[in-house]
């Protein structure tokens, strides 16, 4: 995710940009990149 | 623990040896000499309690007659702020009606003693989340409760309510319950009316009971869903093990399974290995349906501003990868597709056994100062998710207590509407 991204989710949210901090879009970030495991389940046709 | 049944004290109520007010009083004063900040709110338990007693004397009979209880905090009580455990909800108006679980415990007599602090907007395992402060452990004051129910867990857990109701949406219950060592349960979902509580996820959400054993947590079960459970006879059931919840366990951890082996094993029971390898992406599947609902459910509530101010980092997280995921339609289809797989993986698991056991948490409570980032504190619900997607139900009982005091429950997970089944089961670890 981008900071150009973040801060158009940020805007979805109702949020403003006061809650734009490096700690949030870090804990964010570090969410989203985790949801890759998905990709390793999604479907029986993948090896798991 | 030593415990006080509520069929006993009811007993005891409704035959005149004590009074309603009386018990109500001695648990009022409980609350507070204590430190553990149970409580966001107390409610006029001594009135209700005189009118209970009141209604005795006139031939009232609830289940529940004069039993001091209590609700989490995002549960409806007319009269009364909900808060959520946020800022953003203290000063909200009055509720004008009662949700429909407080409607069943006034409808049997329950005294209802107030309601319990939470991670805000029940998101969070800990209970360090809510604007009202932290919840204390009772078994060690330096360590969480759990959460999002810790305040009902540990509630329960230091005599300061008979039952507590709290919400599990994947594991809000069951993991404040093994952390605290008393019984929890999440119902099947959908079997608890759940209008008038605030929803985190309406597809896992589901209200249950906090209880210091077994048999209280079976008549809270039949009160708030109306039905009544039947026992079970545990000789030559069989038990499944997931194999993937296996590089989980630790010494404390896989007590919990050398425990339920020995018990279970002298009663005829064969346990068997299962494979749901899409357990290992619960965590995940919950994070995205999970945070869709809940940035969805809690996008009009106060202004941008008041939202930056008065919202905690976690929920704030929680909302923006909701909206993210929101605004990347194919990793929530990626998600759904993944969700049907653990629920296939584990119907055909209990295809083939009648109950899976695991531990309830992946550790005994941490301490309040520990690094966050630890494997089994981020992952602490590994266990409790995977049924809560399937929608299972899902009782955690207190089965090890180290040399320290702190404890870990066993989770039994049965098919849908197989809660008499667990409680008899659960029964087995009290003896």
């Amino acid at each position: 995710m981008t900071k150009q991204e973040f801060d158009i989710i940020i805007d979805k949210a109702n949020l403003t940009k006061v809650c734009e901090n490096n700690e949030l879009f870090l804990m964010v970030n570090n969410a989203i990149e985790s949801l890759s495991v998905l990709d390793k389940y999604d479907g029986d046709t993948h090896e798991n | 623990m030593k415990t006080n049944r509520i069929s006993d004290l009811r007993q005891k109520i409704m035959s005149g040896v004590v009074s309603s007010e009386e018990i109500t009083l001695d648990i009022l004063s409980k609350v507070k000499l204590s430190n553990l900040n149970c409580f966001i709110t107390m409610l006029d338990a001594e009135k209700q309690a005189k009118q209970i007693d009141k209604r005795i004397k006139e031939g009232f009979c609830g289940r529940l007659a004069g039993i001091p209880v209590a609700i989490k905090d995002n549960m409806r009580f007319r009269g009364s702020v909900t808060t959520c455990g946020s800022a953003i909800l203290k000063n909200a108006a009055v509720d004008a009606e009662d949700c429909a679980v407080v409607e069943r415990l006034k409808a049997e007599g329950a005294v209802i003693v107030g309601k319990t602090n939470m991670d805000e907007f029940a998101m969070g395992s800990s209970n360090t989340t809510s604007a009202f402060g932290p919840v204390l452990n009772p078994l060690d004051n330096k360590r969480v409760p759990g959460g999002s129910s810790g305040g009902s867990a540990a509630a329960v857990s230091a005599g300061l309510a008979y039952a507590a109701l709290g919400s599990d949406t994947g594991g809000s219950i069951r993991q404040p319950a093994s952390y605290c060592g008393v019984v929890g349960l999440k119902p099947t979902l959908g079997s608890i009316d759940g209008s008038g509580m605030y929803a985190l996820s309406q597809d896992m959400d589901q209200i249950g009971p906090l209880t210091t054993n077994v048999d209280d947590c079976k008549l809270m079960f039949e009160v708030l869903s109306g039905r009544e459970v039947g026992d079970c006879d545990c000789r030559g059931l069989k038990i499944g093990l997931i194999k993937e919840y296996e590089s989980w366990y630790n010494n404390d951890t896989y007590r919990v399974i050398e425990k339920s082996k020995d018990l279970l094993t002298s009663l005829g029971c064969d346990f068997v290995e299962l494979p749901a390898p899409s357990v290992n992406a619960a965590f995940a599947t919950y994070c995205v349906l999970g945070n869709v609902q809940s940035a969805n459910n809690l996008r009009n509530i106060g202004t941008p501003c008041e939202r930056d101010r008065k919202l905690g980092n976690e929920v704030k997280k929680r909302i923006l990868i909701g909206e993210y995921v929101i605004s990347h339609p194919e990793i929530v289809d990626k998600a759904k597709r993944v969700k049907s797989r653990i629920i296939r993986e584990l119907t055909a698991a209990l295809e083939k056994c009648d109950i899976i056991i695991s531990p309830t948490a992946p550790s005994v409570a941490f301490e309040f100062t520990e690094d966050r980032s630890k494997r089994e504190i981020v992952y602490s619900d590994i266990f409790t998710q995977p049924p809560s997607i399937a929608g299972l139900p899902a009782l955690s009982v207190p089965c090890y207590t180290r040399g320290d005091g702190l404890t870990v429950g066993a989770q039994l997970v049965g098919k849908k509407n197989s809660e008499g089944m667990l409680f008899s089961l659960g029964r087995l670890y009290e003896d």
